[in-house]
C-alpha cells in the first residue's frame, strides 16, 4: 500500500495528531480505554500465562476455559480477551517468514502476514473474545483494484479540515504505480497554495489547483470543518453525507464517480427511513436498495469496494469510531 | 533534607570551566578525553551532553549551514548525525561520500559542524534504523543469506517495518561482521580529519538499539549457524567440555556437532531448565560480542580514540543486551525515549535504571515528535518526557529529530532551521538549563533497588508470547515478565513472576516513604552503587554467585542489604553453592507478605540517614480525597554544594492537580519552561496538568545574586 520510497513530509506534532484523532486515535483518551485480557493456554486449554494489557501479569486461579471469556472479562475489568495457545505465535512467525515475498510489495509482505493469523484463528489457536467478524483475506490483485477505485494510479487526493479560520489539519496523498509514494502534510500544502482564506468553501479550489500542479491530478478532495468532519465520520443516520454536501458543510472537488452514487445511496437511505415512520413500517429502503446497487454496479465504476474486499471499510472506520466514543 | 549534599557532591567539580566552544581549527593542548562531571570532558573543557539529531542526506545542502545554526542556537553543543550504509552506496557498489550527490558530501557536512563550534556525535550503523527503507542496511547485506538471521525452522527472520519488511542480519554472522568491518573502514577514511582535535567529531556510536531488530522472542531468532556455534563455545567455556555439559544436562552427546539450541520452552526438569537458561545467556552474549567485534572494527579503523556509545531501545527491561552487560563492551550505555505522556511511570523507571547503572546517565534519543508509524506524540507528550527524565536523573540527551525531514513531525526546527512552537518551548528549557549547569546536580538517593540479571533472563527464558516480546510488552507500558509462563519450574514460587512483584512492591514502599532511589542493573560493576546505604534486591532459591559475594562487600563496607524471599542455595547455572549469608532481620517476603512489607516500611522510615523527597499534599477541589493514591504526584529535588538547586513536580495521574509543596528553604521557584515564578517561604502552591511535569529552578536570597521577581 506504501512505495518503499514513501515521502511523507509536512506535519508539525499539533497537525498530525489531529489527522490521527479523526479516525480514532483521540489521543490521549485512547489510552483510558480498558485493556484487553492476554491468555496463553497450553495444548489441554489451561492458562500458563495471563495479563491485561494495562497492569501486567494476572494469576488465574480458575480459568475455565474459552467458554467464560465473557464472564472473566466482566470480572477483570476488560473489554475483549484474547486466547493464544502454547506456541501458537511461533508457528504463525515461522508461517509468515516462509510464505513471504521478501522482494513484493507492502501490500504483498502484509497479506502474508493476515493470512498465517487468518489461519490460525481458523485452527482456534487464537481465539476472540468477542469474536471479531470473519473478514475475507484479499488477495493482492483485490487490495489493488480498491485501491484503484478510491485513487486511481497518477492522481491524488486530499483531505483538509478547518478550524477558526485556519487549516486545522490536512493531508494530501499521491497513488504512483500500484502504491501510494507521497504523504504530505499542511505545511508542504501550503507552501504550495501561499495564504489560505481559511474559508473551506472558498480555499477548496486554492488547493485543488495547487495539488494539480506540484503532485499530481487530483481525483478526490474532501474539505469541511473540523466538528463536521468528526460529526459525519461517525455518522451513522441516513442521508448525513447528502446534507453536509448540499448545504455545503463537506465539499467535494473534485468528487469522483463514486462519490456521487455513494451519496445517492446515503439519499435513498435517507428518503426510506424518513418515510417508513409515517408508511407504518414499510421499508422503501428494502425494495429501492437491489436498484441502488445495481446502479452502483453499473455506473462510473465496474464495482465497488465492498463488493472487492467484502466489507465496507467505512462502516467498519464509523462503527469503531462509534464503540470508541461509548467507551 | 534530612542528607548532607556536601557529601554526597565529593566528587563534582568545585568550578567548572564556561562550555561555549570556539572554532576547532587549531589543535587543543590535552588530548585526554572522558566522561566526568556530567560532561564530556576534552581537555581543558567541559561539554555538557545535549545534542541534536540532524540528518544531512535527508536535506538540500543548501540548508545545511542555517540547520547547524538553529541547532547551536537552541543551545545544543553536539550534533548528532546518521552515516545510512545503504544511502551512501550507489547503485554500482562505489560508496558515495558526496563525489556524485551533494547531500552526501558528509566532508562538507562536518566543516559546517566545525565551523558552528558544533562536536560531532558519529552514528555508522551498520543498523541505524532512522526511518529509512530497510533501516538503513544495504541490499548487498539483506540479501546475502550468509548475513541473515534464522528461525528456528531455518527461516529468514522478516522485519514487519514500515514501509518494507525486510529480512535482519544475524548479530552472530561473521560474514555481516566482515562487511561492516568494511563499511567502518570506508567511514573512517572520510571521517579522519575530522577526528577531535582537529576536528570536531568526538563520539561515535556502535550499532543501534541492539534489540534483534525488536524480533527478541526467546525462541524467535537468531539460529544461524554462526550463532549456534557462539552457542556450542558458551556451552564448552562454561562447563569445561563435553563431559562437563553432559554432566549438567544430564545427557550423552558426542561430539559438539550434536548439541542442539532448545528451539522451544521446555524447562520442566532442573537439567532441562539449565539448557533453556543457557539459550537465553548466549542471546545476551551474542548481542555484546557482536558489539564488541563492531567496536573492535572502529578501532581497526583508525577511530579508537573517540568515545563509543550505544542506546538502548524502549522496551530495554526486557532486552537480552541489558546496561550493565553492555558497559562492559563501550565507554557510554544509554535508553531512548518515545514513550507518551501517560507512560511517565515507565519513563521515571527507565530513567532510574539510567540514574542508578550509568556514570552518565545519557539519553541518547528523547522523541522531539516521532515518526508516522508511532503513536502520535504531541508537544506536551515531547515535554512532559523529556521533563520526566530529567527529574529521575537523566543529565544528558539527545534532541531526536532537532531538525525537520521526511518521514518525521514536530522536529524542533525547521529544515532550514526555523524554530517551530517546540523548538521555543525547548530553547527555553535549555536556556534554563544552562543556567542552573544541570549536567552537574545531583538527586540525591541514598537506596538502590537492584534487578537480578538472573531473573530477568529466566523470565526471557519463560516468556510465553513469542514475537510479542518482553521488550514489546515493556514498550507497552507493563512489566517484560507479564506474559511468562506462571509455572513454579520446580522452586517454591514462580521466579521469573514474583521477582517482579518483589521490586513493584518496594518501589511503592520507597514512594510511599518518600525516599528516593535508584533502580541497579546487577550486571554492572558494584563500584556504580558503593556509594548507596541501602540496597533492596529480591533472592530466591538461586542467585548468581557474584551478585551475592558483591552484596556481602557491600555490608562489610557499611551499608545494608534488604532482601529475600529465599536465601540461595544454588548458583546462576542451578547448581549447588555456598552463598554468603545476609543479615536474617533484614530478609522481607514483599511479594507475599503484607506483614513484612509494614516491617520493611518500618525499617525504612527509621533511617534518618536516607535523603527524603519534599512533602506534597493535594489542595483545591481534591485536597484530602485519595491520599492513599498518593504518590501520583511526586517530588523530586535537585541539589549542588549549596543545597537545593531545582525542584521537580511530576503528574503521574490523570488529571490535573492543584498541590503545594513543602519546600524546605526559602527561596524564589522559577517555572523552567514558561518562566513562571513564586516567591515562597515555606509552601509552593502549583497546579500541574495531567501527565505532565514541570521543572523549578529555586533561587535564594543566599545564592550571591539577588532574585527579583519577574513583573
Amino acid at each position: 500500500m506504501i512505495s518503499s520510497d514513501l515521502g511523507f513530509h509536512g506535519f508539525s506534532a499539533e497537525t498530525w495528531t489531529n489527522l490521527l484523532s479523526l479516525v480514532g486515535y483521540n489521543h490521549p483518551a485512547y489510552s483510558r480505554r480498558r485493556p484487553t485480557l492476554v491468555i496463553v493456554e497450553d495444548a489441554d486449554g489451561a492458562a500458563i500465562a495471563a495479563f491485561r494489557t494495562d497492569r501486567g501479569a494476572l494469576r488465574l486461579a480458575h480459568y475455565r476455559g474459552r467458554d467464560e471469556l465473557a464472564q472473566l472479562c466482566w470480572e477483570q475489568g476488560c473489554r475483549n480477551a484474547i486466547v493464544v495457545q502454547e506456541g501458537a505465535l511461533e508457528t504463525l512467525a515461522e508461517r509468515a517468514a516462509s510464505q513471504m515475498p521478501l522482494a513484493g510489495s507492502y501490500i504483498q509482505q502484509w497479506l502474508a502476514v493476515f493470512a498465517a493469523l487468518r489461519r490460525a484463528e481458523d485452527e482456534g489457536t487464537i481465539h476472540y473474545w468477542p469474536p471479531r467478524p470473519a473478514l475475507p483475506v484479499p488477495r493482492t490483485g483485490m487490495v489493488e483494484r480498491a485501491i484503484d477505485l478510491v485513487l486511481p494510479r497518477g492522481t491524488a487526493a486530499v483531505l483538509a479540515a478547518w478550524e477558526a479560520g485556519r487549516l486545522w489539519t490536512a493531508v494530501a496523498l499521491r497513488r504512483r504505480d500500484s502504491e501510494i509514494d507521497t504523504i504530505a502534510g499542511p505545511g508542504t500544502i501550503q507552501q504550495w497554495t501561499g495564504p489560505l482564506s481559511g474559508d473551506h468553501r472558498r480555499d477548496h479550489r486554492a488547493i485543488r489547483q495547487a495539488v494539480d500542479a506540484n503532485l499530481a491530478p487530483m481525483h478526490l478532495g474532501l474539505y469541511a470543518l473540523r466538528h463536521d468532519l468528526e460529526r459525519l465520520l461517525r455518522a451513522s443516520e441516513p442521508g448525513a453525507w447528502l446534507q453536509a454536501v448540499a448545504l455545503r458543510e463537506l465539499v467535494l472537488n473534485p468528487a469522483p464517480p463514486y462519490a456521487g452514487i455513494a451519496l445517492g445511496a446515503d439519499a435513498a437511505r435517507a428518503v426510506a427511513h424518513t418515510t417508513r415512520g409515517f408508511l407504518g413500517g414499510l421499508d422503501l429502503f428494502a425494495h429501492v436498495e437491489p436498484l441502488v446497487s445495481r446502479a452502483r454496479e453499473h455506473l462510473g465504476q465496474a464495482s465497488s469496494m465492498t463488493h472487492l474486499l467484502g466489507f465496507n471499510p467505512l462502516e467498519r472506520l464509523a462503527e469503531r469510531l462509534q464503540r470508541g466514543d461509548r467507551e | 533534607m534530612g542528607f548532607g549534599w556536601p557529601r554526597l557532591l565529593a566528587n563534582c567539580p568545585s568550578r567548572l570551566v564556561g562550555y561555549s566552544l570556539p572554532r576547532m581549527t587549531a589543535p587543543e593542548a590535552k588530548h585526554e578525553m572522558e566522561f566526568a562531571g556530567g560532561c564530556l570532558v576534552l581537555g581543558p573543557r567541559r561539554v555538557p551532553l545535549l545534542c541534536g539529531a540532524v540528518h544531512y542526506f535527508r536535506l538540500s545542502p543548501t540548508d545545511w549551514s542555517a540547520a547547524l545554526s538553529g541547532v547551536k542556537d537552541l543551545g545544543l553543543h553536539f550534533v548528532d548525525i546518521y552515516v545510512p550504509w545503504s544511502v551512501h552506496r550507489a547503485e554500482d557498489g562505489r560508496l558515495d561520500f558526496g563525489d556524485t550527490d551533494p547531500r552526501l558530501d558528509l566532508p562538507r557536512f562536518l566543516r559546517l559542524a566545525s565551523d558552528q563550534g558544533l562536536l560531532v556525535y558519529l552514528r555508522p550503523g551498520p543498523h541505524i534504523n532512522a526511518e529509512l527503507t530497510h533501516f538503513g542496511l544495504p541490499s548487498s547485506v539483506l540479501d546475502d543469506e550468509a548475513c541473515q538471521a534464522r528461525t528456528a525452522a531455518g527461516n529468514p527472520v522478516p522485519f514487519v517495518a514500515p514501509p518494507h519488511c525486510f529480512a535482519v542480519p544475524s548479530y552472530g554472522s561473521r560474514a555481516f561482521l566482515a562487511a561492516t568491518a568494511r563499511w567502518y573502514r570506508s567511514v573512517a577514511k572520510v571521517v579522519k580529519p575530522f577526528l577531535w582535535p582537529a576536528g570536531p567529531v568526538v563520539l561515535v556510536q556502535v550499532d543501534n538499539e541492539a534489540a534483534f531488530y525488536f524480533r527478541d522472542g526467546p525462541y524467535d531468532q537468531d539460529y544461524h549457524p554462526d550463532s549456534i556455534a557462539a552457542y556450542r563455545a558458551l556451552l564448552d567455556r562454561k562447563y569445561g567440555g563435553l563431559a562437563g555439559l553432559n554432566r549438567a544436562y544430564g545427557g550423552g552427546v558426542a561430539s559438539w556437532r550434536e548439541v542442539e539450541p532448545p528451539r522451544s520452552f521446555d524447562g520442566r526438569t532442573r537439567e532441562a531448565l539449565r539448557r533453556q537458561l543457557d539459550w537465553a545467556e548466549s542471546r545476551e552474549m551474542l548481542l555484546a560480542d557482536s558489539l564488541a567485534e563492531m567496536r573492535r572494527a572502529l578501532t581497526d579503523a583508525g577511530l579508537g580514540r573517540l568515545k563509543t556509545l550505544h542506546n538502548l531501545p524502549m522496551g530495554d527491561g526486557g532486552t537480552p543486551a541489558s546496561l550493565g552487560r553492555l558497559q562492559h563492551v563501550v565507554d557510554l550505555v544509554g535508553a531512548d525515549f518515545y514513550e507518551g505522556r501517560h507512560q511517565l511511570p515507565m519513563v521515571r523507571r527507565r530513567a532510574l535504571r539510567l540514574a542508578g547503572s550509568s556514570e552518565l546517565p545519557f539519553a541518547p534519543e528523547i522523541g522531539v515528535g516521532g515518526p508516522p508509524w508511532f503513536a502520535p506524540r504531541s508537544r506536551n507528550d515531547t515535554m512532559a518526557v523529556l521533563l520526566c527524565c530529567l527529574a529521575y536523573g537523566v543529565r544528558g540527551f539527545n534532541l531526536y529529530m532537532a531538525v525537520d525531514r521526511d518521514r518525521w513531525y514536530g522536529a524542533a526546527l525547521s529544515e532550514g532551521g526555523t524554530r517551530t512552537d517546540t523548538g521555543y518551548v525547548l530553547r527555553s528549557l535549555l536556556k534554563t538549563l544552562a543556567r542552573v549547569e544541570f549536567h552537574r546536580l545531583q538527586r540525591p538517593a541514598s537506596v538502590g533497588l537492584m534487578v537480578p540479571h538472573e531473573y530477568a533472563r529466566l523470565g526471557r527464558a519463560t516468556h510465553a508470547l513469542g514475537f510479542v516480546s518482553p521488550c514489546v510488552l515493556e514498550m507497552l507500558g507493563i512489566a517484560a515478565t507479564s506474559a511468562c509462563r506462571q509455572d513454579r519450574l520446580g522452586f517454591a514460587r514462580p521466579v521469573q513472576l514474583d521477582f517482579t512483584d518483589w521490586l513493584a512492591n518496594a518501589e511503592a514502599l520507597l514512594d510511599a516513604s518518600r525516599i528516593p532511589f535508584v533502580y541497579l542493573d546487577s550486571a554492572c560493576h558494584p563500584s556504580t552503587w558503593q556509594d548507596l546505604a541501602v540496597v533492596m534486591t529480591p533472592c530466591y532459591e538461586f542467585a548468581d554467585r557474584a551478585r551475592t559475594a558483591d552484596l556481602e562487600r557491600f555490608v562489610e563496607g557499611g551499608g545494608t542489604v534488604l532482601w529475600g524471599p529465599f536465601h540461595p542455595e544454588l548458583d546462576q547455572n542451578l547448581s549447588p553453592t555456598e552463598h554468603p549469608r545476609l543479615s536474617a532481620a533484614d530478609r522481607f517476603d514483599l511479594s507475599a507478605s503484607p506483614a513484612d512489607r509494614d516491617r520493611a516500611r518500618t525499617v525504612l522510615a527509621q533511617r534518618t540517614d536516607l535523603a527524603r523527597s519534599w512533602p506534597i499534599e493535594r489542595t483545591g477541589p481534591a485536597a484530602g480525597a485519595d491520599s492513599e493514591a498518593l504518590p501520583l504526584v511526586q517530588t523530586s529535588v535537585h541539589v549542588d554544594e549549596q543545597g537545593p538547586r531545582a525542584l521537580f513536580v511530576t503528574n503521574f495521574g490523570a488529571r490535573r492537580e492543584h498541590v503545594s509543596v513543602h519546600v524546605e528553604v526559602p527561596a524564589v521557584f522559577t517555572d523552567a519552561v514558561n518562566g513562571e515564578q513564586f516567591k515562597v517561604e515555606d509552601r509552593l502552591a502549583v497546579s500541574v496538568r495531567e501527565h505532565a511535569c514541570r521543572m523549578f529552578v529555586i533561587e535564594r536570597p543566599d545564592m550571591g545574586s539577588p532574585v527579583e521577581l519577574q513583573p
